[in-house]
């Protein structure tokens, strides 16, 4: 019975529905788009084919066995890197071949070759404020001659004032989206209370608890947060395909690898527009209070 | 359960209702006007009367009723109804007391977003009844009012009798010790009016006490019971220079125009 309620609320005002999911939707959006850029600037993503999944360890010819091991601990021992190991001077070389041509083979011997170690960066999204951190600690050796990240340590100079302002209007961009979220479905479901405002006071006459009066309105407020939600998953993909690859330059370094949303910030994005709707029903709760009043 | 505790099902002690109706002519230093809807009104409804409640439109029958049921409070006085002083009572309690008792409008104020049974279910499942319990009494209330064929209908196809039995359903089936009954049958035919309060009639039996406020004096002389008259908001026994006051009067004017 409450359900068949809830639909009378949500069915009574349609159009006011449909542009409340709009902007909903849009505003949910443009956080979304904003969080991207804040994931991008923040983490690398290892598996993409543009940034290279592997650190290399680059160590001086000729160092103790034991150094060497030591150098392996300290990646063996980081989070974010799995499969550890030395590559020997024979891939080595051939990968140098591959790389630079007849003329390496040529200019340099087998045994003048730097250490190379390499370590597979864990698959997913990585902190770039850790792998950064574990690139100081590894050039910090005294043995290291060099440490390759790829492009994931290109703007670690730039990380730190940039992602700082973004983080910032991040945060303020959350705080607005959700007041604005809240306000809309909140206005929306005082519409529905006002046009059901006769049978309302009816049940409340015949003695119906708040229960009775601010359930449907809460799951009123669910169905509008659920709706928005799924608009937003597909808006906002379509925002970070077409839209957002073409104005994160204007924000992020050149020729950064822009990819999506990390998994915490898309249920961030729909937490917030469920969040929101609740809190917009919770903000009605003094039309419930309010005595019966029967003419 | 009947709480028979208490002697009476509704007591009300020296009952002033006022509606402030703004500034007057005299302008906002003299105070606002005051509309004396009930003065000193006191009465005492035992368990099991079956009561009329009479009088001219704006007499204050209304008022008396709301005041009954907490949806309005008095200026002053004391109500108790089913042994609960309203005076002290907050929203939320008086939503609970409204649980016991049936109300019963002349527009019916059925929910037409529901259908006959969920309309009737209503008051049982403010109460959180069981669903085998609720459907059961739903079925025979409606049986009783001869409804159980539309069980399943919406409310808006039925006419306008047809809805006041359902309202009359959903007032019975919570078995309340007290029924109000506001202009029951202002939109009834005669016969259906009189079925509907001979029904009424018959819960006295039960120890049910019944309240019902009606223009119609042919069906209070039908069916006797206690009558309470209202007039200007005084009952008989408290009747003062207030009600005179309300009464209509001729214009001046006639008056002038009849010597010119």
């Amino acid at each position: 019975m409450i359900i068949k309620m809830a639909w009378k609320h949500i069915c009574s005002r349609p159009i006011s529905g449909i542009l409340t999911v709009a902007g909903a939707t849009l505003v949910l959006t443009l956080l979304g788009s904003f969080w991207a850029l804040k994931d991008n600037l923040s983490h690398v993503q290892s598996t993409s084919i543009e940034t290279p999944s592997n650190v290399h360890v680059f160590i001086k010819t000729g160092t103790l066995n034991a150094e060497v091991k030591n150098v392996v601990a300290i990646m063996q021992g980081s989070t974010l890197l799995e499969q550890v190991r030395v590559v020997s001077s024979d891939e080595a070389f051939k990968e140098f071949e591959n790389e630079f041509g007849e003329t390496l083979s040529k200019a340099v011997s087998e045994n003048a070759l730097p250490i190379m170690i390499t370590g597979n960066m864990i698959k997913g999204q990585i902190k770039r404020k850790d792998l950064n951190n574990l690139v100081e600690k590894l050039k910090k050796h005294p043995t290291v001659l060099d440490v390759d990240a790829g492009a994931a340590l290109n703007i670690g100079s730039i990380e730190s004032e940039t992602e700082a302002r973004v983080v910032n209007w991040a945060f303020v961009l959350f705080v607005l989206v959700f007041s604005i979220v809240a306000l809309l479905i909140s206005h929306l479901i005082r519409l529905a209370f006002e046009g059901n405002k006769e049978d309302i006071e009816t049940m409340k006459v015949l003695g119906a608890t708040k229960f009775w009066i601010f359930t449907p309105m809460l799951l009123e407020a669910l169905f509008y947060g659920l709706v928005s939600s799924a608009l937003t998953i597909i808006t906002l993909n379509l925002s970070i395909q077409y839209i957002l690859p073409a104005f994160a330059n204007v924000l992020l370094p050149k020729n950064f690898d822009f990819f999506t949303l990390s998994i915490s910030s898309w249920f961030g994005v729909i937490g917030v527009a469920i969040g929101a709707s609740l809190l917009g029903a919770v903000m009605t709760w003094p039309l419930v209070r309010k005595p019966a009043r029967r003419s | 359960m009947r709480n028979y505790s208490n002697p009476f099902v509704v007591e009300m002690r020296d009952v002033d209702r006022d509606f402030d109706l703004g500034p007057g002519q005299a302008g906002k230093s003299a105070g606002p006007v005051k509309l004396h809807a009930l003065a000193r009104v006191s009465l005492k409804l035992s368990h099991g009367e079956f009561v009329f409640l009479t009088g001219p439109s704006g007499a204050g029958k209304s008022t008396l009723l709301r005041i009954i049921m907490g949806l309005d409070n008095p200026s002053s006085g004391e109500v108790i109804t089913l042994g609960k002083n309203l005076n002290q009572m907050s929203e939320t309690k008086r939503r609970q007391l409204r649980q016991e008792i049936g109300l019963v409008f002349q527009d019916h104020k059925l929910l037409p977003t529901l259908n006959v049974f969920e309309n009737v279910e209503l008051p049982l499942s403010f109460r959180g009844l069981a669903t085998k319990e609720r459907n059961r009494r739903v079925e025979e209330m409606l049986e009783v009012v001869q409804m159980k064929d539309h069980m399943f209908s919406p409310v808006h196809v039925l006419s306008a009798g047809e809805r006041q039995r359902i309202a009359i359903a959903r007032a019975l089936v919570t078995c309340p010790s007290l029924i109000i009954a506001d202009e029951p049958t202002g939109n009834l035919d005669p016969k259906s009016a009189r079925g509907l309060v001979r029904l009424l009639r018959e819960l006295k039996g039960h120890g049910t006490t019944v309240l019902i406020a009606t223009h119609d004096m042919g069906l209070v002389r039908d069916f006797g019971g206690r009558i309470l008259e209202l007039v200007g908001g005084t009952l008989p026994s408290q009747r003062n220079k207030i009600a005179q006051h309300n009464a209509y009067k001729i214009p001046r004017f006639w008056r002038t125009a009849e010597k010119s």
